[in-house]
């Protein structure tokens, strides 16, 4: 085909200013570089904001990676020019002094508007703009049903950037980012979004008492929590009913469990928190078969005579039985964990999810006890998902009868994620079963690189703010093309309220400027979603660029 | 009263591709001057406009001149007469940097063949002026002359063009231009450095 001359391409894709530079070589797999034209000023340019090249047939969006100076010469850099006068100044810069931006490119939109994935790269020499408001809105979309507003890209304040709320929760996600980041925050919005939208319901391990009800924030003003927001649609549940109290929240319901529902599987989730050896836990296995059900308040009040018995009689060896005794004592403190079961906690969350309510458990002050946090949301989860996959292997063939895909949010998720036990919990099997049986996870994590990474692996969106340690960097672009670019870019967040949001709810990968959780937030909560549907063209684009083909988890 | 380039400056003495001399008397030799864009004119619509710079000016010795140098006073009037009547003329060389064909557009680069003895050679006026200093091309022809230290040439060149563009245009022009030199001098910057303090604007 012909190739198109300039003012050909601006009828195709509108005329822009002001120019960046022109492409002057690199790769796909390694990223574009970019000659900077004389007038644009290096400090006007940020890594992470995104740009646009004009290909013959197509326009390429880029995310800027790198920005550096270059001469055409080292001569000048031996004897530097005398720029202090302004005429020279303006010769130089820009000529044989000039600067450049490494790009790693993202996505293409042909000139029918269809989004595909960057199987190619512009040919030499072509120019480069920065992205207009036209560009964003052409990827990304307008708000509507399945489409969730999360923040807006970098300088481009007034554009939105949407999720695919179906695509977000159909696969796991992960929420990372440093403590103080904006992690709750961005959680709190994403859950937003998926309760408004109705995309999925919530079963939310609220550590920290951040989704619930109302928080304090940086200002110590108080922001509201999802209950308030959707008051028919979002349960509080709690473990711990005075503190929920105190703080103004009437919980629908106060979770107890009982010591003789604690089965050893559910230790083993705690293996690494609680110190927990393979010894200990052949103990606790052989205690339940010998004991029954009572197996952990038999042991807890067992005799002298009774522990001698054991040691002489059995395979349990005094030390790991003793060690494993006193693990147990520290349940004693639980005011949650009861002798007799009060209530069915498990069936409870069932029928709220059931009828499309979230469920937010709260832990009050257990919060502080990850032994507690992490015991209850194995022994929660686990019988959860047992009866998902039950009722949804039933329904097999009628989509009526199926529960409502759930999602489930957890907090200090490397801790239930580790590699050494991410096989034996049920939080590494719904990882990796991926939406077979409709439950999906939400992990929110400061240390992502201690996630196993076959896990890792599976979740499919991944909105990530500021991380420093470069391992955690690492691990959350693992198997994410023009990662080592991308690296750059998290690196130099802001320390708060940015992120860079990748994978299977979004077209392309984009730094973003979380949206503000304040009076407007709510309100919008509150209205119905005026936006059209998004054009079919990015529907369409977004088959293409992700295929039909079953999510096998990035690569 | 006529425009500079109205009239002829002199005509052209001997010329190759790559250049010419014109001859003209010491009363004319006052408009043209060191980097001046001059055009010599072809006779015909057959042979190219060609275009240059003005890069030297020699004034030649002749028998009268030697013998007068040798006198021991010399009167004012018989100096003024000796110009007057000089029997050999006052010399410019042009290094062509364009030609353009009849009714065609302005090209930098070297002339298919030379002007032809005796073509009245005339400056530019702005307007062409301009349409050469559209663009830098030739530049390098320029900066390739071995016969002068060609960024003087260079500078004088520019600092005239530049004198007839509106005021508010002549620095960005110089701007450009010495951009385009210093893409061209990227491997000799003590040269380009010469140049662009020749053109600073004062
Ligand atoms: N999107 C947002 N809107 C409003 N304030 C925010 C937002 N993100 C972060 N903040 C502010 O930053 C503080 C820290 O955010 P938080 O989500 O608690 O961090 P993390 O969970 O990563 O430790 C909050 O208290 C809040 O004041
Ligand atoms: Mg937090």
């Amino acid at each position: 085909m012909a190739k198109k001359s300039v003012s050909e391409l601006d009828q195709y894709f509108g005329a822009r200013t002001p120019r960046l530079g022109v492409l002057i070589g690199g790769s796909l797999s390694k990223g574009l570089d970019i000659r900077l034209d004389p007038g644009v000023n290096l400090e006007d340019l940020a890594v992470g904001r995104y740009v646009v090249i004009h290909g013959h047939h197509r326009r390429f969006f880029c995310i800027i990676t790198d920005i550096g100076l270059n001469s055409t010469t080292v001569q000048i850099t031996g004897t530097p020019p005398d720029m202090s006068n302004p005429f020279l100044a303006d010769i130089y810069s820009g000529s044989i002094a000039y600067g450049t931006m490494h790009i790693a490119p993202m996505l293409a939109i042909s000139e029918d508007g269809k989004l595909e994935p960057v199987r190619t790269i512009p040919p030499h020499f072509q120019e480069t703009w920065t992205a207009t408001e036209q560009d964003i809105n052409d990827v990304f979309g307008k708000e509507d049903e399945t489409h969730f507003n999360i923040g807006a890209p970098l300088e481009l304040l007034d554009t939105q950037i949407n999720v695919d709320l179906k695509r977000l929760t159909e696969r796991s996600v992960g929420v990372f980012g440093k403590s103080g980041t904006g992690k709750s925050y961005l959680t709190r919005i994403l859950l937003a979004g998926v309760i408004a939208r109705r995309a999925a319901v919530n079963l939310i391990f609220d550590m920290h008492n951040d989704y619930g009800w109302e928080v304090f924030n940086e200002f110590g003003t108080r922001d509201k929590g999802l209950k308030q927001l959707f008051p028919d649609r979002v349960v509080i549940f709690t473990l711990d009913d005075e503190s929920s109290r105190r703080r103004g929240v009437r919980p629908d319901f106060v979770v107890t469990m009982a010591y003789n529902e604690i089965e050893p599987e559910d230790l083993e989730a705690l293996r690494l928190t609680m110190d927990l050896s393979d010894t200990m836990l052949d103990a606790a296995r052989l205690l339940r078969r010998m004991w029954g059900r009572d197996w952990i308040q038999s042991l807890l009040t067992a005799e002298a005579d009774i522990i001698e018995d054991l040691i002489n009689t059995t395979t349990i060896n005094g030390p790991a039985l003793s060690a494993l005794i006193r693990r147990l004592q520290r349940f004693q403190r639980f005011g949650f964990l009861v002798p007799q079961s009060a209530g069915d906690s498990v069936q409870a969350i069932i029928s709220h999810l059931d009828q499309g309510r979230s469920v937010v458990l709260e832990f009050g002050r257990y919060g502080n006890a990850l032994e507690a946090y992490i015991l209850v949301a194995n022994y929660l989860t686990r019988r959860i998902r047992e009866r998902y996959v039950h009722r949804v292997e039933e329904s097999f063939g009628d989509e009526s009868k199926q529960p409502p895909q759930l999602m489930i949010t957890i907090e200090e998720a490397h801790k239930f994620l580790d590699p050494m036990i991410a096989r034996q919990t049920i939080f590494g099997t719904i990882a990796r079963e991926l939406r077979k049986f409709k439950v999906t996870l939400l992990v929110v994590d400061q240390r992502p690189s201690a996630i196993d990474e076959e896990v890792m692996s599976q979740i499919g969106t991944r909105v990530t703010a500021l991380l420093d340690n470069e391992r955690d960097i690492m691990a959350v672009f693992m198997g994410v093309s023009g990662a080592p670019g991308l690296r750059e870019v998290l690196a130099r967040l802001d320390t708060r309220q940015q992120a860079i949001v990748l994978g299977h709810a979004v077209p392309m990968p984009v730094v973003i400027q979380s949206r503000s959780y304040d009076e407007a937030f709510y309100a919008a909560m509150g209205k119905p979603i005026s936006g059209k549907k998004v054009r079919s063209v990015s529907q369409k684009g977004g088959q293409a660029l992700y295929g039909d083909k079953e999510f096998e988890g990035f690569d | 009263m006529t425009a500079a380039w109205e009239d002829p400056i002199g005509y052209v003495l001997r010329a190759s591709t790559t250049g010419f001399s014109v001859g003209t008397r010491v009363s004319q030799m006052g408009k043209p001057a060191f980097g001046s864009i001059v055009k010599a004119q072809p006779r015909t619509d057959e042979r190219e406009w060609v275009y240059g710079l003005l890069f030297d000016m020699h004034i030649d010795d002749d028998p009268m001149v030697r013998q007068l140098v040798l006198a021991d006073a010399v009167s004012e009037e018989t100096i003024r007469d000796q110009h007057h009547h000089r029997i050999v003329p006052v010399e410019m060389d042009i290094l062509a940097i364009g030609f353009r064909s009849y009714d065609g557009p302005i090209r930098h680069a070297l002339p298919p063949h030379p002007p032809l003895s005796l073509d009245p050679v005339f400056l530019c006026n702005p307007e062409e002026t301009k349409e050469i200093a559209a663009h830098f091309d030739y530049f390098r022809i320029v900066l390739a002359t071995a016969q002068v230290p060609s960024e003087q040439l260079l500078a004088a060149h520019l600092i005239a063009t530049a004198g007839v563009l509106p005021e508010d245009e002549q620095y960005d022009f110089l701007v450009r231009a010495g951009r385009e030199a210093a893409r061209l001098l990227n491997n000799d910057m003590a040269r380009l450095d010469s140049l662009l303090r020749l053109i600073y604007p004062v």
